[in-house]
């Protein structure tokens, strides 16, 4: 188990542009997107849309509005941030685990991986951890330093337009509150992607050559084969199960990335309550995660499959 | 103990047979050249030796079985295959650090020592690296790896001669004890045979000799036979014939030295010269 801190160094060693330093490049890039944005509206003075210079003068004459307003748009912000992040790094670790199985194959690397004492068992859980926990993880510390700076350049704007710094950090800190909720989520979302990790690193280990068309395509010819015999409803499941269930995994993720966004959206437009009003609500997601079945059935069906990719990796010789 | 116990050692793949009931014993303290064609079964064998594919039969290295027992065996064996197959995206530094973390038997100043003899930088990535430098890295790395059983498959495949002549003189000297055992494999028999102490010929999946080089010597005998006596050498059932600036050269296996003396010059055989003779032997 001691080896287990090497691995993960190796992998991060490995993985390096992708794994750490993406999230943190999409972060900077959104953070300079926004400074040009407030420079732009703040300099040009919104001269095409009269509507933005009718509103400039309400925000410039009420700083208390500029302040919610400020704080909304921000929060706004800082979410479509963790959510463009996250799914920056899930992109980087769909990648990532269908090459880790299969690149030290192909270049034969994995003869002297195996010549050290390291178990198959270790290698590929820390390939697992990675995927699972460790680089959600360096996505959520992007997203802090994504929001910290842009809440900074936002803080500036509102300074120079009147309002109040003080206010800015009391009061309603729902941004806070939407942090806590991404770091509470990290650990439901490493139960939730299992199966999702446990299937490309199957078809990582397992594919002889592109391991991409291995992950893909049965899916995908499964669920056409579905549309077009109605396969499922042979096995009493409603019509393209397996569409719905990929769907399901990837929309319904515990972190701010798709679907559970689009509701936090209109949180957050259609209501001024503030959550931090609601504390209970930074662990809101776990009761009703951990009440799914489908959470814990997907999670064993991951495991079965991370177990089946080490018994494979075990086997393969052909690289010899 | 022997550091390999192999009894009807078996493996095959598909309808080609690749190990046909091998019966082998190593102990240990040996240095073992393990010599045969392409194709004849030799990486099939140190494949199964170093628990990387399955097998049929019995087989211990270091008591354990390789196979099912993989992660304590590479605790006290280490090896080499065929070509330098280092990751070609990690740096000379992180690799070293690596194998020091996870390996219990790697010595650090050992591999320290090798190392500075070479090209090698530490701050560069093993693709960065010349074909001769990576195997440079990887024959230091596993030379500082204090294991019982060391398994070189062609270890020195693209390297220059210097530096051949050198990694088997710092294998014999440095690294070799009584406590450890090298299995080596390689075209280039000449080069290591002043090392080795034991002799392994395998052809079609089978052992065809397996002895000792003092038996070896014992056993086979070369003679440089004049034109003129080289029918009686042919009635002595010899392995092989060539002929060398107009004389006769046979090899003879166990047949008496003081009757080959009086047909010519008598010499221990080089490797090489046994290989030959004994796999067209076996081939005929």
């Amino acid at each position: 188990m001691n080896h287990l801190l090497p691995l993960l160094k190796r992998e991060m060693n490995e993985h390096r542009g992708g794994l750490l330093l993406t999230p943190f490049i999409v972060g900077g890039v959104l953070v300079l997107f926004l400074i040009l944005g407030l420079i732009t509206s703040l300099t040009l003075k919104i001269q095409t849309s009269f509507g933005g210079e009718i509103a400039r003068y309400a925000l410039q004459s009420n700083p208390e509005l500029l302040v919610i307003t400020a704080k909304k748009a921000l929060q706004a912000f800082g979410l479509a941030a963790a959510a463009i992040i996250n799914l920056t790094c899930a992109i980087v670790v769909f990648f990532y685990c269908l090459g880790t199985l299969y690149d030290d194959r192909r270049d034969r690397s994995i003869l002297f991986w195996r010549s050290l004492p390291v178990s198959d068992a270790l290698t590929v859980w820390s390939k697992v951890l990675i995927a699972a926990v460790v680089a959600p993880s360096i996505a959520f510390v992007a997203v802090i330093a994504t929001q910290v700076l842009m809440w900074i350049a936002g803080s500036v704007v509102v300074l120079s337009m009147g309002g109040s710094l003080k206010a800015m950090f009391t009061g309603d800190l729902a941004g806070l509150t939407s942090v806590a909720r991404h770091l509470v989520a990290l650990p439901l979302h490493a139960l939730w992607v299992l199966p999702l990790v446990g299937w490309l690193l199957l078809a990582s280990a397992f594919a002889k050559s592109k391991p991409f068309l291995w992950a893909v395509l049965p899916p995908l010819g499964v669920a056409i084969a579905d549309s077009w015999f109605d396969v499922t409803s042979t096995l009493s499941l409603p019509k393209n199960t397996v569409f719905k269930l990929i769907g399901e995994r990837i929309f319904n993720d515990p972190l701010p990335m798709a679907a559970n966004l689009s509701q936090e959206g209109v949180r957050l437009a259609g209501s001024l309550i503030p959550f931090a009003a609601a504390p209970s609500s930074v662990f809101s997601d776990w009761p009703v995660y951990l009440q799914m079945s489908s959470l814990w059935i997907g999670a064993l069906l991951g495991v079965a499959m991370i177990v089946a990719s080490v018994y494979l990796r075990r086997k393969s010789e052909d690289a010899y | 103990m022997s550091v390999i116990e192999a009894k009807a050692l078996s493996k095959r793949y598909g309808t080609k047979i690749a190990l046909d009931a091998v019966n082998l014993s190593v102990p240990a303290g040996r240095i073992v050249g393990l010599i045969g064609p392409n194709g004849a079964g030799k990486t099939t064998a140190l494949k199964a030796i170093l628990g990387l594919t399955d097998f049929l039969g019995e087989l211990k290295v270091l008591g354990l079985n390789p196979h099912s027992q993989r992660d304590e065996l590479m605790q006290n064996v280490s090896f080499i295959a065929d070509v330098a197959i280092l990751p070609r995206w990690i740096r000379v530094a992180d690799l070293v650090a690596f194998t020091q973390s996870v390996h219990p038997k790697f010595d650090r100043a050992r591999f320290d020592a090798l190392i500075n003899k070479t090209e090698v930088k530490s701050k560069a990535r093993v693709r960065e690296l010349s074909k001769g430098m990576v195997a440079q890295l990887h024959l230091s790395l596993v030379m500082a790896i204090d294991a019982k059983l060391l398994v070189l498959d062609e270890p020195t495949l693209g390297l220059d001669i210097i530096y051949r002549k050198r990694f088997y003189d710092t294998l014999l000297n440095d690294y070799f004890d009584q406590e450890k055992t090298i299995i080596v494999t390689t075209h280039q028999v000449e080069e290591i045979q002043h090392i080795l102490t034991d002799l392994i010929f395998i052809q079609h999946g089978r052992i065809v000799l397996d002895a000792s080089m003092d038996a070896v010597a014992e056993r086979f005998t070369e003679v440089m036979v004049p034109a003129a006596k080289a029918d009686l050498a042919r009635a002595l059932k010899p392995l092989n014939e060539r002929q060398v600036f107009g004389k006769h050269v046979f090899l003879f296996d166990s047949v008496d030295r003081h009757t080959l003396g009086e047909l010519g010059e008598i010499n221990v055989p080089g490797v090489a010269d046994l290989f030959v003779a004994t796999m067209s032997e076996q081939a005929a």
